[in-house]
């Protein structure tokens, strides 16, 4: 099972998903709200998986993704993002995340694109 | 030539046509072949004719050198001749003048000698004589005088012989022998020498000996050898020969030159150039004859059959065959390349029905697939939907700006990320990746008024071997789904609205009132002015968000929506301070209604038109109507009716035309079903109002027309066709208002009514004699078929049975008092024309005095009769004054109030009276007694009368108000004058009873006063 680290500024997000990955097994080791947040946590927990909110105070998603993309070229991220925002999910791909989520997330969505994301 | 200008000329002629190569190689061949013909024939002949020419001059020289030696044989012959002999031998030692002279010059003479020598032992010159060619004598040259002999110690001439001696530049033939005796016994005594000069005569004898002009020439170069040396020279037109003869002495050498021309060779040369000429000239037909022949045979032919692979080619129309005259190769050719055709063709086919097969699956799918490569551009092949999604042909076009052709800055930020994705799609070599990307692509899209979802696949394209991946669009319009579900959200929208709207009727009655009233009144003061203060807006706002929310109970979502944006315009406006008319502009109270309005509309269309309008309208029946109006006619007067009536009735009246609206369609339908042809039934005019009850039956009864005329009047298609008519029937009614009435037209334009027909059936009916017939008219046979027993269509059928329709009509028609006339034309079709009266509720209020004084009359007299005691002799009177009138003992007034406004007044003598009471029942009259007899009976003979004439007045009459009566009883009678009112009178007397009923006409009217 994987160690996951949660970025979302919503604390209602951050829980629902942390309880529903921690249902599938995996490990949430860290559950942190804004960019900034996300890279210096990135280096101390080194997780396999961060799932990243695109709108955040302060830095966004986006240039969260490019900062750790830059630091940790193998990190392994799936991009959480509210319908209506293909624009910025492409740029997030680009910039190196994996996969992505819509909004409203289900367990077995998340589960699906997770799994794929682990294995890529 | 070297190799390189081989190998270009090799190159040049490979680039070459085939008619110029073949004509090259050919002449080239054949100039070699040529070349080398006359080359070595020539080489051969003319050597052999060289060697020939040689061995001629051989010859020659060697009679040339035979002739010298023959020369010198005889000088050696005369020395010979004269040596040994004695006399000579003799001469040597006694020198004798004789021998000289007879000897010496005569031999000299005879022999054309030129040098007579006679040498001791010692070589040594004894004597010596010589001769020029006259024979004269010569002093004898030094070098034969001197020991020109000897050579050293040695003599030169030793024994006998002959050669040569050089004399300066001359040579000298010698014969030379030793001086003996005649026997030869004796020792010689010396050598005598003979010699000729070789020059003039013998040079001219020599020549003509060899028939060749010699040259002597005298060379100082000594010769090896004694024998004579011949040489043969070869010059370009001649052969010099050489006869080279050593001298005596070795100092030099005698050369005669011999100068041959080369006859033979000349010759020959001529002859080979004559040969030479020949083979070109033959060489040059050759290979004239070989061109044409290939040229005939090949080249032309080739050179066709190319020219028609060609133009197969430039058509590329392989159904195309290629012709060559023939039965050669090249036929086989062109037959083995039409064969080639003939499979191109067959896999063309194939391969288009493929396509087709393929392309139609493609353009049946209903879907949009179109495909590009990372230039963007649309690849030629597309399905055919595309052309109705993009509305043009797409080969070579930017799909981005296919997708977004729109200007707007939205089209133009998807545009462009469209174009970014669709580059990083392609240049990502990771094909998870990929995925992802292309699920991130616009998945639904409108365009041209279309809702189009688009799906993205990557397929890889193998070109020229190497695989390129292309995009694939695969387009479907879903427009129809997206609205049906946008539909669908709507209606459960509107279904709650409904709901809505029905449980809190009277909220959202007074909700839509408010808002009106806010729309139409409150927002317009608000937005007045110049500046639009900021409590204003807030209060604008306020009942704004106010109305939203309301609204929203009701479910009015439409409403709702705009309202929200007007809210946000609002803010907007506020926020950019604009000014009041920017507000005006924007906040539209018309436009806020009809947000409204729509609404409703839909409401409406689930509860009825008159949902809303509840509030406003009332539903009266037809029955209050009709009360109504009675209570109008019994009310009011006359010319209040007049005006009032007809707004009443309008309420329940509707346009004559709508008593015919089913008719059309009906007659469609009808039309439909027994196989006629029918144009749409014209109904012209008709917008009068009239009353429906009145006019329903005719109307109702009109069908059987209807049915008439389709059943019997209009003729199948065909038979209208060959008539001359158009396909469709027509049937047309026309209502006319006249003065007197409606007059309704009902025409078709079929086949008519046949009169003969009509007879004939009446005749078999018996419904009239013979006789009667034909006494009639043909318009009174023709009426005959609204009688209840006729019918001129020996069918039965369900929709027009027996000729009872017409019966039907009549009747109706007989009801309202109508006529019918009938108009036919045989194949030009049948009219009726109904004159119908107008329902005299509809006539204008005229109160004739017949009307009222007519019922009154009558029911005077049957009271009086009814009473028994109308007396055998009774005259009557009618009368009319405005001077008043004359009462009579008894009268009574009854007052009358509605249409009819005014008084009646029975006025009657005593014995009227008292023959009344006669006839009165014992009980009535007890009764009378008990009041005051006279003055009840009065009252009550009024009632009676009035009340009776009642039911005999018109309709619009019956409606009035009757007062109770009030009698005046006065002996003798009185006068009652009523200025400028019409009195109208009736009067009724037996001999001595005498009753006058008055109507006073009581009516205050504008028509009056004027």
């Amino acid at each position: 099972m994987a160690k996951v680290m949660i970025v979302d500024d919503a604390l209602v997000m951050r829980k629902t998903l942390s309880s529903m990955l921690s249902q599938m097994g995996h490990t949430i080791v860290g559950e942190v709200s804004s960019g900034v947040q996300a890279i210096a946590e990135y280096e101390s927990q080194q997780p396999d998986v961060v799932t990243m909110d695109l709108n955040m105070p302060g830095m966004d998603g986006i240039k969260a993704i490019e900062t750790i993309m830059e630091r940790f070229p193998e990190a392994r991220i799936l991009v959480i993002s509210a319908l209506g925002q293909k624009h910025m999910v492409f740029n997030a791909i680009e910039k190196g995340a994996k996969n992505y989520l819509v909004k409203p997330i289900t367990a077995d969505k998340l589960a699906t694109v997770l799994n794929s994301v682990i294995k890529g | 030539m070297n190799v390189e200008g081989l190998s270009y000329f090799y190159m040049a002629v490979k680039k070459m046509k085939v008619r110029r190569k073949t004509a090259v190689i050919l002449g080239g061949i054949i100039s070699v072949l040529f070349v080398l013909l006359a080359g070595l024939s020539h080489e051969l002949l003319m050597n052999r004719f060289a060697a020939l020419e040689q061995e001629r001059a051989m010859v020659e020289l060697n009679r040339v050198n035979l002739s010298l030696q023959a020369k010198l044989d005889m000088l050696a012959g005369i020395a010979q001749d004269n040596g040994k002999w004695d006399e000579s031998y003799r001469f040597i030692s006694e020198q004798t003048d004789t021998y000289v002279k007879e000897v010496v010059t005569d031999t000299s003479t005879a022999h054309r000698l030129d040098v007579w020598l006679m040498l001791d032992n010692g070589g040594n010159l004894l004597y010596g004589k010589a001769f020029d060619s006259e024979r004269r004598e010569l002093p004898l040259p030094d070098v034969l005088r001197a020991a020109a002999w000897r050579s050293g110690e040695t003599t030169l001439l030793e024994g006998a012989g002959s050669g040569v001696v050089l004399v300066g530049q001359r040579a000298l033939l010698i014969g030379y022998h030793p001086i003996t005796s005649s026997d030869g016994a004796r020792e010689p005594a010396g050598v005598l020498v003979v010699g000729k000069y070789l020059d003039g005569a013998l040079q001219q004898d020599l020549s003509a000996q060899v028939q060749a002009d010699l040259a002597v020439v005298v060379d100082q170069v000594p010769l090896a050898e004694r024998a004579a040396k011949l040489t043969l020279k070869e010059a370009a037109q001649v052969l010099q020969g050489q006869v080279a003869i050593a001298d005596l002495a070795g100092q030099g050498q005698l050369k005669v030159e011999l100068e041959l021309p080369r006859r033979i060779l000349q010759q020959g040369q001529n002859a080979f150039r004559g040969f030479a000429l020949a083979l070109a000239g033959l060489a040059a037909v050759a290979i004239f004859l070989m061109l044409w022949l290939l040229e005939r045979t090949v080249l032309r032919r080739l050179l066709q059959l190319t020219q028609q692979v060609q133009q197969i080619r430039r058509q590329e129309d392989c159904r195309e065959r290629l012709s060559v005259d023939g039965a050669d190769e090249l036929t086989d050719l062109a037959t083995a390349v039409n064969g080639m055709l003939q499979m191109l063709e067959e896999a063309f086919n194939r391969l288009q029905a493929s396509n087709n097969t393929l392309g139609n699956l493609l353009n049946n799918a209903g879907q949009g697939m179109l495909t590009f490569g990372a230039d963007r551009l649309v690849d030629p092949s597309y399905s055919v939907e595309c052309l109705r999604f993009f509305g043009d042909a797409i080969a070579q076009q930017d799909v981005c700006r296919l997708l977004y052709p729109a200007q707007d800055a939205h089209s133009g930020e998807e545009r462009e990320f469209l174009a970014h994705a669709i580059e990083r799609i392609f240049s990502e070599p990771d094909v998870e990746r990929r995925k992802v990307f292309l699920t991130l692509l616009p998945e639904e899209l409108t365009l041209n008024g279309l809702t189009l979802e688009v799906k993205y696949k990557v397929l890889l394209r193998l070109g020229n071997g190497v695989p390129s991946p292309v995009m694939m669009l695969i387009i479907t319009d879903v427009t129809e789904k997206r609205q049906l579900e946008q539909q669908f959200r709507l209606e459960r929208n509107v279904l709650k609205m409904v709901i809505a709207s029905r449980l809190n009727y009277n909220d959202l009655s007074e909700c839509i009132q408010d808002y009106r009233q806010f729309c139409r009144r409150e927002l317009p003061d608000m937005l007045e002015g110049g500046v639009v203060s900021l409590n204003r807006l807030a209060e604008l706002l306020h009942h704004i968000h106010t109305f939203k929310g309301k609204f929203a109970q009701f479910h009015l979502l439409r409403l709702v929506d705009e309202l929200h944006g007007l809210e946000q315009t609002i803010i907007d406006l506020r926020e950019r301070g604009a000014s009041s008319e920017a507000y005006r502009a924007s906040v539209d109270a018309e436009r806020m209604i009809l947000w409204l309005d729509e609404d409703i509309r839909l409401l409406k269309r689930f509860l009825g038109e008159r949902f809303f309008a509840s509030a406003e309208l009332l539903t009266v029946s037809r029955q209050e109507l009709l009360a109504l109006e009675k209570k109008v006619l019994q009310n009011m007067s006359r010319f209040d009716c007049q005006w009032l009536l007809p707004m009443l009735r309008k309420l329940r009246y509707k346009p004559f035309r709508d008593l015919l609206a089913s008719y059309p369609e009906y007659a469609a339908t009808m039309a439909e079903r027994l196989g006629r042809q029918l144009a749409p039934i014209v109904i012209e005019g008709g917008d009068i109002l009239v009353n429906p009850q009145y006019y329903r039956g005719f109307c109702n009864a009109l069908v059987h027309l209807v049915k008439n005329a389709l059943e019997h009047g209009l003729e199948e298609p065909l038979e209208r066709k060959k008539g001359g008519k158009p396909e469709s029937g027509a049937i047309q009614c026309r209502i006319k208002l006249t003065e007197t009435g409606l007059i309704v037209t009902f025409s078709d334009d079929g086949r008519g009514i046949a009169v003969d027909e009509i007879r004939r059936r009446a005749l078999r009916e018996r419904i009239f004699e013979e006789t009667a017939l034909n006494k009639m008219t043909e318009e009174e046979i023709i009426q005959l078929i609204f009688r209840d027993d006729f019918s001129t269509c020996q069918s039965v059928s369900r929709a027009s049975g027996r000729g009872i329709g017409l019966a039907a009509v009549k009747k109706e028609v007989d009801k309202l008092g109508g006529t019918i006339e009938v108009k036919t034309k045989r194949d030009r079709g049948t009219t009726f024309v109904f004159s119908l009266p107008l329902d005299r509720h509809d006539a204008p209020l005229q109160i004739s005095w017949d009307a009222v004084m007519q019922p009154l009359a009558q029911a005077a007299r049957d009271f009086w009769q009814g009473h028994g005691c109308l007396p055998q002799e009774w005259s009557e009177q009618f009368d009319f004054s405005r001077n008043g009138l004359r009462l009579e003992e008894m009268t009574a007034f009854i007052g009358v109030k509605g249409v009819l406004q005014g008084m009646f007044v029975l006025s009657a003598n005593r014995a009227f009276l008292e023959s009344l009471s006669g006839g009165l029942q014992p009980d009535v009259l007890a009764e009378l007694a008990e009041a005051e007899t006279w003055e009840g009976l009065v009252a009550e003979s009024a009632n009676v009368i009035l009340g009776n004439s009642l039911t005999l007045f018109p309709t619009h009459l019956k409606s009035i108000l009757i007062d109770t009566p009030v009698t005046l009883i006065q002996a003798g009678g009185g006068r009652i004058n009523y200025p400028h009112r019409e009195v109208w009178s009736y009067s009724i007397a037996g001999a001595e009873a005498l009753l006058s009923i008055h109507f006073i006409s009581l009516e205050m009217s504008r028509l009056d006063v004027e």
